[in-house]
């Protein structure tokens, strides 16, 4: 019997989709590496940031579009990305599990 | 009555000048730093048309605010002179209701923001950065990201911390991006090797 393959966020996915769906359109890839550095509270490499967020394109859970070049950028253009309605569906997925299997009780459990 | 009048508007008149000879220096300094494209080598077309169209419009702005100066200095001035207009020196006071302020010395402040100041950033990474393992669209970003934290960093612990965050971030995404391709390099040689 063939197994089921359904896609799930593992490791940095979900914190970075979390992030590009909480910052909306001004989700960049700098903004999105702020939010997360915030919330793990240890420092990412953009480089880590960019492969996560290609992942998430591939996968269809966000599109990107480039922004305009500016001087402060030396010329370099800004990437911006945008959750899609499979990256909610994704992100809700998550919670569900998470939900099921106690995860909001470990907190209250514990002494 | 007459002598506090003629003092205020002697005043008004001080700060009106030093307003126009702060923003003419401001446009002139915008101008004199902003940056050397062949120091760009990875500087596209369009950006160099879009530097080429900022200038001009600089170079505009300084015309119209040295015309400013010669109407608040009363006779006519020349570009050598602009920066030695004598201005009553100490700060210019306005009074506001009652409470004395200090005149904004140098234009509005979103006009400030368009200032252009040369990046410390550390050009042997930005060198390093433009073979980063990924896509264009991505290096782009990267480099930018980075360019832009490089001066919050900088601004908050100093350049040299910056500098050294900026080689580190360097080296970090450097290792991601390569550890991510190590996969699909083990796929492949997998596939060639069983071929």
């Amino acid at each position: 019997m063939k197994k089921e393959q359904k896609q799930s966020a593992i490791g940095l996915e979900l914190p970075v989709l979390q992030a590009a769906m909480t910052l909306g359109k001004d989700a960049d890839g700098g903004s999105i590496r702020k939010a997360v550095d915030a919330a793990l509270l240890r420092s990412i490499s953009p480089g880590a940031i960019y492969t996560v967020l290609d992942r998430l394109e591939t996968k269809g859970w966000i599109t990107s579009a480039m922004g305009e070049p500016t001087v402060k950028r030396q010329g370099n253009r800004r990437k911006y990305f945008e959750v899609t309605g499979s990256g909610v569906d994704a992100l809700l997925h998550a919670r569900r599990t998470m939900q099921a299997l106690g995860w909001l009780g470990v907190g209250e459990a514990a002494p | 009555m007459k002598e506090r009048l003629s003092h205020a508007d002697r005043e008004s008149r001080s700060a009106h000048l030093a307003e126009a000879k702060a923003n003419y220096e401001r446009l002139d300094r915008s101008i004199a730093n902003y940056p050397d494209l062949s120091q760009i080598p990875t500087a596209s077309a369009a950006y160099r048309a879009r530097c080429s169209e900022e200038l001009g419009q600089l170079h505009a702005r300084r015309a119209v605010a040295l015309k400013e100066l010669e109407r608040r200095a009363g006779h006519p001035v020349t570009v050598e002179q602009a920066s030695h207009i004598p201005v009553e020196s100490g700060p210019v006071h306005t009074t506001s209701g009652g409470r004395e302020s200090e005149a904004e010395p140098a234009g509005r402040e979103d006009e400030r923001e368009d200032e252009y100041m040369p990046s410390a950033a550390p050009q042997s990474s930005l060198f390093l950065l433009r073979f980063l393992p990924t896509t264009r669209e991505n290096r782009e970003g990267i480099i930018g990201d980075l360019l832009e934290e490089f001066e919050d960093v900088s601004r908050d612990h100093g350049v040299g911390k910056a500098r050294f965050w900026f080689g580190w971030m360097t080296f970090a995404s450097f290792a991601s991006l390569l550890w991510s391709r190590v996969p699909g390099l083990v796929s492949f040689l997998r596939r060639w090797v069983l071929r």
